[in-house]
């Protein structure tokens, strides 16, 4: 655990047991759950600190009261006694000594146990964590068939094992960080000390030692200092093991936040909104076919309901003869334009999903009934709106389902292409395409370009983003993130040079 | 001075084959000086050759400084009077993207006849193009890679699906007419390139195999637009000859099974390229403006640009006399010539002598020491 | 960076999004779009002369019910003042990128095809793949025609025209292949002919035109000879007799067509060279009698001679009686025949009926079905 505050804002502890106490009473203002459990040991005042609720009292009784109230304690001075006691009765695997007032605060919130004798001017801390939290099960955001079942839990500890029992290498490295200054949430970075890129990893850290807030409750409080405002996430979010390992074994990063299942990924690529792990367990041509479903259904999803629009309402032209005739036909029969239907629709869609997400468990069906009724039947019946538009908007819906990560900027975009093409038409929805295509290539995370290997292109690289190649040939040379086409950052912990250009 | 970045050969030659073809594609007839589009083919010979010989001024002086673009070698060779190298650039550079979106906004008022204000259109496509050119030069050109691979995805498979309709019946032999189509045709694409001027400005900042580049650049531009204008010939015949804009009609009769009525590809086709063109162009502006001033010029200098260029463009489609005059080859050929020739001629020329004049007085200076 | 710095990037990035804003409200409420129900959709167009000037009969596809035409009539002194008054008549913008057809009536085409079709060409709308008929009489009472109280929907006229031109006897003819022919002076435009007999739309032949203006027609069976002089005979059947009087119906298919030009006595001499393969497809003999594989080298020769004589037929009636190059000679000559077709262009009209023609037919047998009557080879 890494202490966080300066030496001059970090007391250090008293020698008196009393003074240290009556510091520790007032910080926690009589909160009840800061326990003080007072006794002698030969005749020295002691007291043993906890946070109820955060350790497990069994571990205490058993590994440190009981312990030290049966040990025959010979030793005169407070300092030996606690040298004694630490030395030879006390039985918990990780001690540690505190000297200064905030570290034990620190401790205490993390579940430690911190025993104090008077006179001694350090304290002992005993990891004895026994909170309550969920187990382990699957993660219910990135549901796969082959892969695991496993999904990370809010216990950073409990992350930090799933993630060692994937890769059983010493040259997996987790550092830990706290952030929020009153939340003091723990997080930790979590590298392959060959396969990082030493550069990306200054960077980062950098950013991460700059962030000032008060709190941290999620992993996604993190992400907007971590990469420059972009309508596409350069942070990657991940509550699978399996998928973490797989990433930071090419380089990447992933910072584990405790208290949240997500763990974030840096840095992240464009491509890899297109890659789940179930592509490289399935085989090749498999994969590479729901690959380029991916690819067409981000399309569908962001341009489909524009182009609907611009093309009924501007250009006819593009649309065949008996679709024209169905849609003219709906449109005569509805009393909104094709535009302003699209726009009722998706806003209605994004009301039911987001009903959807936060109505509680006993009312979701009734959700789903109101919802199909009102939208499914009810509305295009009453004639409200028309069939072909209906189908349009659902199809989009299901289509921005395909690709999870990216439904943010699809919601956007799609609503976005939607006014473009129902202004502008065709010119709105190619411009803002182009500026989308800007808006990617333009952006770098940790010095890498986000729209590589795309462009700058790498045709090696192909091999696992326009396709997906067998394991024989993936596994033949990795590559690793930081060297993308067009990156500036150092190889492997090579000196600084120009780019490298493949 | 910011330190620019660097781009790879392959995105420099990929962005100029996007702008080269967007820029093609608006050809017809008139432009092209005649009827018989096949005699543009051997134009494309002769534009093939012509661009070896017009390289050769950027090429040995790029040779004899690899490091400074053409604006810092003339304040190098001519002192503060290198300004008016990046001044006439400046000037260059807005009058092509006005002739580029002169002709955008003609076409998109005769042949699609938009419902919403031509102007705002223009005026959109600029603004895009001045997000662009904020991105600056590496952002503009993994765009432009990526442009380039839909771009011509999209025409193969829209040349694809009229070669059913090719008919050699539709052509007429080789300069049947005589030579003037040809050598008009070979003027036109000389002059419409802008892409020399650009290599003057970003070759220092390109990494990789510019001369392989430089050739598959000058190859796939006049390879495919002689493939075009063979399709072109041969699929609308003299239908062709009527059309202020033949790319486009030859797209609205592209069709196959379900997938007809290609119009919408080279309307994507022509404002992805156009966008990037002209943001390309502007970034250019700022990187003249700066070099004259500073930094904070060169910025707003982009938006300027682009007010200059969308007022610009829209006065010359409003007045017959002016756009007659723009478009022909009377101004946009010996502008062409003097930014992708004479100018880098001239520098090459002077730093030769001057060069030469340092080394026999560096000789001069020797001979003097020993003789002491 | 400094927050002076963030804040005016963040400053001009909001000014920047409200302009964009305001661009796309302009777009907005400066638009004039028209809504697809009040547009009129039309299918086909057809075009009657008039004394005042034209006579437009429009298809349009009704919006409010599906499978259904409307048919509206309108006047006025060009092609596109008519159409124009047409949204003034029924207050519906006309969107023609989706019309399938234009037919012109007889007036119309002898009045000339270039003021017709110049509509086609320069407006935006218009699209050069429509297909152009000619009616034999007027092209308003084809569109008039109404089958079970119903007009006859455009699009079946246009697939069953289709269809026949399988059996090679009814060419197709877009609008832009009619503009090609009409600009080259090696060329005349040709347009296939509808026409209304007995309640029915029958193909009546191929109409040839002059300058523009229709000239005469051709028969069905000429129609033929010209698709196989200039490439587009598919398909097609033919009877004829063997010396026995036995009837055959043969198929052809894959027939392939060449001009070959030279200059003698300052006179060009044309060669038609087709070859075609055909199939048996039926025979009028009796089953019990079995024929051998000398057959073949006679239905060759009657096939071949049958379409030669369609051929020499047409090429006689439109090219030498009535100087209507429908083949493409004069195209044949510019190609291989340049220096004198250079001297020659501007009088052609009047050379060609002073050309040689030769036509040579080679046909092939390809399949003759499972019987085995005429025999397929002998075996000594």
């Amino acid at each position: 655990m890494a202490s966080q505050a300066p030496q001059e804002e970090n007391p250090r502890l008293s020698s008196s047991l009393l003074e240290n106490l009556i510091y520790f009473r007032k910080e926690f203002d009589g909160s009840m759950d800061f326990v003080v459990r007072e006794f002698k040991i030969t005749g020295t005042d002691a007291a043993l600190l906890s946070i109820d609720g955060m350790v497990n009292k069994q571990v205490i009784a058993e590994s440190i009261l009981n312990p030290i109230l049966t040990a025959a304690v010979m030793e005169l001075e407070p300092e030996q006694k606690m040298r004694y006691l630490r030395d030879n009765i006390l039985s918990t695997v990780e001690q540690v000594q505190l000297v200064a007032k905030e570290d034990v605060i620190f401790r205490l919130m993390n579940g430690f146990a911190v025993l104090a004798i008077d006179q001694c001017d350090y304290m002992l801390s005993f990891g004895v964590q026994g909170f309550q939290h969920r187990s382990v099960s699957e993660p219910s955001n990135e549901v796969m068939q082959r892969g695991s079942r496993e999904g990370f839990v809010e216990p950073l500890l409990v992350n930090m094992s799933m993630i060692r029992r994937r890769m059983k290498t010493p040259k997996l490295k987790f550092e830990p960080m706290v952030i929020g200054k009153d939340s003091k949430t723990n997080i930790c970075l979590c590298y392959m000390r060959d396969m990082v890129s030493p550069e990306v990893l200054r960077l980062l850290k950098k950013n991460l030692a700059s962030i000032q807030i008060n709190t941290v409750l999620a992993a996604g409080y993190l992400s907007p200092f971590l990469e420059k405002p972009s309508i596409f996430n350069g942070v990657g979010l991940s509550e699978r093991p399996d998928t973490v390992c797989g990433k930071i074994n090419e380089g990447r990063v992933a910072i584990i936040v405790d208290g949240t299942p997500n763990v974030l990924l840096v840095p992240f690529l464009f491509v890899e909104n297109f890659q789940s792990f179930d592509d490289y367990t399935t085989r090749p041509f498999y994969a590479t076919l729901t690959r380029w479903l991916k690819y067409i259904s981000f399309f569908i999803s962001i341009f489909l309901p524009g182009m609907y629009v611009a093309s009924a309402t501007f250009h006819p032209e593009f649309l065949p003869q008996a679709l024209l005739q169905k849609i003219a036909q709906a449109e005569s029969q509805t009393p909104f334009s094709i535009f302003i239907e699209a726009i009722i629709l998706h806003i209605l869609y994004e009301i039911m999903r987001e009903a959807g997400l936060r109505v509680p468990r006993p009312l979701s069906h009734a959700v789903s009934i109101v919802g199909a009724l009102v939208i499914g039947d009810a509305a295009v019946s009453s004639g409200l709106v028309g069939s072909p538009t209906l189908m349009v908007i659902a199809l989009t819906a299901i289509a921005s389902y395909v690709t999870p990560n990216l439904y943010e900027p699809i919601s956007l975009l799609r609503f976005i292409f939607i006014i473009l093409g129902g202004t502008v038409g065709i010119w709105g929805m190619m411009l803002g395409f182009g500026f989308v295509l800007i808006n990617i290539c333009a952006e770098s995370i940790y010095n890498i370009p986000f729209s590589a290997p795309l462009s700058p292109f790498n045709l090696h690289s192909m091999r696992d983003v326009l396709v997906r190649l067998g394991w024989k040939k993936l596994s033949k040379d990795e590559e690793t993130v930081q060297n993308m086409p067009g990156s500036d950052v150092t190889l492997r912990g090579n000196a600084k040079g120009p780019k490298q250009q493949k | 001075m910011k330190q620019e970045s660097y781009i790879s050969s392959r995105q420099l030659f990929a962005m100029l084959i996007v702008f080269q073809l967007v820029i093609m594609m608006t050809a017809d007839t008139v432009l092209l000086g005649g009827e018989n589009l096949a005699d543009n083919i051997l134009s494309c010979g002769i534009g093939f050759a012509v661009n070896f010989v017009l390289i050769l001024p950027l090429y040995f002086l790029n040779r004899r400084g690899p490091g400074t673009n053409i604006l810092e070698k003339s304040y190098d060779l001519f002192g503060s009077f290198g300004a008016a190298v990046a001044l006439f650039y400046v000037i260059y550079f807005i009058f092509l993207d006005c002739y580029y979106l002169s002709f955008f906004h003609m076409f998109t008022v005769n042949v699609l006849d938009p419902k919403i204000p031509s102007w705002l259109i223009a005026v959109s496509v600029v603004a895009v193009a001045v997000y662009a050119a904020f991105q600056r030069l590496e952002a503009i050109a993994r765009t432009a890679v990526l442009v380039l691979v839909i771009i011509l995805v999209s025409l193969l498979f829209m040349f694809a699906t009229v070669t059913s309709r090719i008919d050699l019946n539709n052509l007429q032999p080789f300069l049947y007419q005589g030579t003037n189509q040809m050598w008009t045709g070979a003027l036109q694409f000389l002059g419409r390139s802008a892409c020399f001027s650009i290599m003057t400005m970003v070759l220092p900042q390109v990494s990789g195999k510019r001369k392989l580049g430089f050739v598959w650049w000058n190859f796939v531009i006049y390879g495919f637009m002689s493939l075009a204008l063979f399709i072109l010939a041969s699929t609308l015949g003299n239908y062709g000859n009527t059309q202020l804009f033949p790319f486009y009609s030859l797209a609205s009769v592209a069709g196959v099974g379900p997938f007809q009525r290609m119009d919408v590809i080279f309307i994507g086709v022509w404002i992805s390229g156009i966008f990037l063109k002209i943001a390309m162009d502007l970034y250019l502006i700022s990187r003249c403006f700066t070099q004259m001033f500073n930094q904070k010029v060169g910025k707003i200098s982009i938006v300027c640009s682009a007010v200059v260029i969308s007022a610009a463009a829209m006065l010359v489609v409003s007045m017959r006399w002016l756009y007659q005059l723009v478009f022909s080859l009377k101004l946009i050929l010996p502008l062409t010539g003097v930014a992708a020739f004479l100018v880098p001629g001239i520098l090459l020329l002077t730093d030769l002598i001057k060069h030469r004049k340092g080394n026999l007085h560096g000789a001069e200076q020797a001979v003097q020491k020993d003789s002491i | 960076m400094a927050p002076n710095k963030q804040s005016k990037k963040t400053v001009f990035k909001l000014v920047g999004i409200f302009l964009a804003g305001v661009l796309v409200l302009l777009a907005a409420s400066s638009r004039n779009y028209i809504e697809l129900h009040e547009r009129l959709i039309i299918q086909g167009l057809g075009i009657d002369r008039t004394e005042q000037g034209y006579k437009v009969s429009v298809q349009a596809l009704k919006t409010t019910e599906e499978d259904k035409i409307e048919l509206l009539v309108t006047e006025g002194d060009t092609v596109y003042d008519a159409l124009n008054n047409l949204s003034l008549q029924i207050g519906k913008v006309p969107l023609y990128t989706h019309n399938i057809m234009v037919v012109i009536g007889r007036s119309a085409a002898e009045h000339g095809l270039d003021d017709v079709l110049d509509f086609f060409v320069r407006y935006h709308e218009a699209r050069p793949t429509e297909s152009v008929f000619m009616a034999s009489d007027t092209a308003g009472e084809l569109f008039a025609h109404q089958e079970d109280g119903q007009y006859t929907l455009l699009k079946d006229i246009d697939e069953s025209a289709h269809a026949r031109q399988y059996n090679s006897q009814l060419v197709q003819v877009e609008v832009m292949d009619v503009i090609n022919d009409l600009y080259r002076r090696s060329n005349s435009a040709h347009l296939p002919i509808l026409s209304l007999e007995d309640g029915r739309i029958e193909e009546l032949g191929t109409g040839i035109f002059e300058q523009g203006k229709l000239k005469e027609t051709l028969s069905l069976e000429q129609t033929r000879g010209l698709m196989a002089t200039i490439n587009k005979l598919e398909v097609g059947t033919e009877v004829v007799q063997l010396s026995d009087h036995i009837s055959v119906t043969m198929e052809y298919f894959d027939c392939k067509s060449h001009i070959e030009t030279e200059i003698k006595d300052g006179k060009p001499v044309f060669t038609v060279k087709v070859k075609c393969k055909a199939n048996i497809s039926q025979m009028d003999n009796p089953i019990e009698d079995e024929m051998d594989d000398s057959v073949y080298p006679e239905l060759e020769k009657a096939v071949s001679a049958k379409l030669r004589e369609q051929i020499e037929s047409a090429i006689r009636w439109a090219v030498i009686d009535n100087q209507c190059d429908v083949f493409g000679f004069g195209n044949a000559l510019l190609w291989q025949q340049t220096d004198y077709w250079r001297e020659h262009e501007d009088h052609w009209r009047d050379d060609m009926g002073e050309a040689d023609y030769f036509v040579y037919v080679d046909t092939t047998i390809a399949l003759e079905g499972q019987e085995l009557s005429p025999k397929p080879f002998s075996v000594w």
